[in-house]
């Protein structure tokens, strides 16, 4: 077990080493910095100066050191179109793609486990069909369309919720719903053929043989075991809800991390968008060393194979 | 899983079943028809509108005017000719894209998978590499570096989707060298290279395929979705991603330049969904747990 953890944090530390070289190297490609700051009429002097004093006379490793070394502090330069430093800009604005986040995780859970397990226990009903449709529209329904569906059909013809901006708490309903339908479909999926796998398992007949409440037999014996495979899915929840607060905070106007980064790609903002893209990666990979670590401590089979 | 066997669905093979499902496989193949024979097709040009004839409603409604049956949208380019257009991109970045990644992936699935020991090691930690990095940030950034572009999305599709066709492809090279007829073109004289392309590639087609038929559908949202947020296909080429960032401000106004490339995703989507499960059916239903 502990070995595992330690390859999986190694493994972790260089995928952030090899995000942070992609964004080192992608922002130096595209193309000389002094051409873009210096003014025409700047000397050959001048642009040296220059030169020295944003240190790109220096070998690439140790701008690449200064970079990373910087970054590891929270500092990665000042915002070209906010003239404010990147991180100030980023802690403002996480608490909202937090918030948007936190109703869809909601959602998720609260839709796609209890419609999984049932649709897996009335195998062929009508609830059955219902969630295997919905999961089969799921995959194919773009998340930034769906948005903008729901704008057409609550703001614009119902007027029942605004559809822009953030404020009052029902300034967070369409983009949450959007941002969980984007999961529920896999996540419901997943749930559904878990559950059948386990309720035609021996320990599951002998508990029905005992007599216990349906419930219980549900809950306790079938869903706890088939729980383990849907724990690996939070990792990909994860990614599902990182992809889709970009595309939904752009459809709506949601002043979070999302939103800031597609703005800053359209003013040629760097720092802004390595900043966010830094933060945004290490949480991912993070999250991913979390899961992976949690379902190895959950799945004895991994837990003493090490 | 947790219980082997107990939880085996049996399914009795079903006579329809041999055939592919039939409405899917005609709205893929009238995409398909659209795609290759666009400038043929459209009515009018995808780029070029009549700022005369802004924002004309579809067919059904009030306000439409002849030549337009669909309608037009801010620029008053005609949506049928768009959407038909559209489809061309879609079917390009999927056929590039699946492709290259396809091509890429095999091959170091094939060497990770036939040669093992260090390169085995070294290719599998590359592949958990690239799957721990985020796709989408990885499109933003490309896009402020390089303009968004064909190429860019391209791009992004291979870094994302080779690794499940190298992890894929090494599993099965892992059975496959096992085999005796490996061991006897060996005996044969037959170099290692030859043993992977000749006698170790055939055998993967088909899984290869189901894959490649299944991530259809995911690349087609995928670029929608690069396009629509200003980091794929760049406007005015009538990507149907491009077409519904387009209808985002005028959803007041003329909801139809946006919500109708969106439907023509969702139908091109399921259809491609329902097929790539058949063809999984048909030629590899061990992949089914996949």
């Amino acid at each position: 077990m502990q070995r595992y953890v330690v390859g999986r944090l190694v493994q972790s530390l260089v995928s952030m080493f090899v995000v942070s070289l992609v964004v080192f190297a992608l922002v130096r490609l595209s193309g000389d910095p002094i051409q873009i700051m210096a003014p025409p009429e700047a000397s050959q002097a001048d642009i040296a100066m220059m030169r020295a004093y944003l240190g790109l006379d220096r070998p690439w490793a140790v701008q690449y050191w200064t970079f990373i070394s910087h970054a590891v502090r929270g500092d990665f330069g000042t915002s070209v179109r906010f003239r404010r430093p990147a991180m100030e800009l980023i802690a403002e604005r996480y608490g909202a793609t937090l918030e948007l986040g936190g109703l869809a995780v909601f959602i998720v859970i609260a839709v796609a486990l209890p419609v999984g397990v049932y649709a897996a226990v009335r195998r062929g009903s009508a609830l059955d069909y219902t969630a295997r449709t919905l999961a089969a529209l799921g995959q194919a329904v773009p998340p930034f369309w769906l948005g903008l569906l729901l704008v057409l059909v609550f703001g614009v013809m119902l007027r029942l919720l605004p559809t822009s901006g953030r404020g009052t708490p029902l300034h967070v309903l369409l983009p949450g719903i959007t941002l969980g339908w984007f999961a529920v479909a896999g996540l419901m999926r997943l749930t559904r053929s878990s559950m059948l796998d386990v309720l035609g398992s021996e320990y599951v007949k002998l508990a029905r043989i005992k007599g216990l409440p349906e419930r219980t037999v549900i809950w306790k014996h079938a869903f706890k075991n088939a729980a383990l495979p849907v724990v690996t899915f939070a990792a990909l929840l994860f990614v599902a809800l990182l992809n889709g607060s970009i595309i939904v905070e752009t459809v709506f106007g949601w002043p979070g991390l999302g939103l800031l980064v597609i703005e800053a790609v359209d003013s040629r903002d760097y720092p802004i968008v390595q900043a966010v893209v830094m933060c945004l990666s290490a949480m991912y990979i993070g999250v991913n060393l979390l899961v992976d670590v949690l379902y190895a401590y959950l799945n004895p089979k991994i837990r003493y194979a090490s | 899983m947790t219980t082997a066997a107990a939880g085996i669905e049996t399914v009795a093979p079903r006579r329809r079943d041999r055939w592919p499902p039939l409405v899917p496989l005609a709205i893929v193949a009238l995409l398909v028809l659209c795609g290759l024979f666009a400038p043929w097709l459209a009515p009018r040009s995808p780029v070029e509108g009549s700022l005369g004839e802004r924002l004309v409603a579809p067919f059904w409604m009030d306000g439409a005017k002849p030549g337009h049956p669909l309608g037009t949208d801010r620029h008053g380019r005609d949506t049928l000719s768009r959407l038909i257009h559209g489809a061309r991109i879609s079917i390009a970045v999927s056929v590039v894209g699946i492709t290259l990644t396809g091509a890429a992936g095999v091959f170091i699935g094939l060497l990770a998978g036939f040669f093992g020991g260090w390169v085995d090691t070294l290719l599998m930690r590359l592949v958990d590499i690239s799957l721990s990095l985020p796709g989408i940030l990885i499109a933003v950034l490309l896009s402020v570096v390089f303009e968004p572009s064909f190429t860019n999305v391209i791009v992004v599709v291979v870094f994302l989707l080779w690794p499940s066709y190298a992890r894929l492809t090494r599993g099965e090279t892992l059975g496959l060298k096992q085999q005796d007829f490996v061991a006897l073109a060996r005996v044969a004289g037959c170099g290692s290279l030859t043993i992977m392309f000749r006698h170790i590639v055939p055998n993967l087609a088909p899984s290869i395929l189901v894959l490649a038929t299944l991530h259809v559908g995911y690349v087609i949202v995928l670029e929608a979705a690069l396009s629509f947020l200003g980091v794929g296909i760049p406007p005015p080429t009538p990507s149907w991603g491009v077409m519904v960032a387009d209808g985002r401000g005028l959803i007041e106004q003329a909801w139809w330049v946006s919500i109708l490339p969106g439907i023509a995703i969702l139908v091109t989507v399921l259809s491609l969904n329902i097929l790539g499960d058949w063809v999984r059916d048909r030629l590899d239903p061990k992949l089914r747990q996949v």
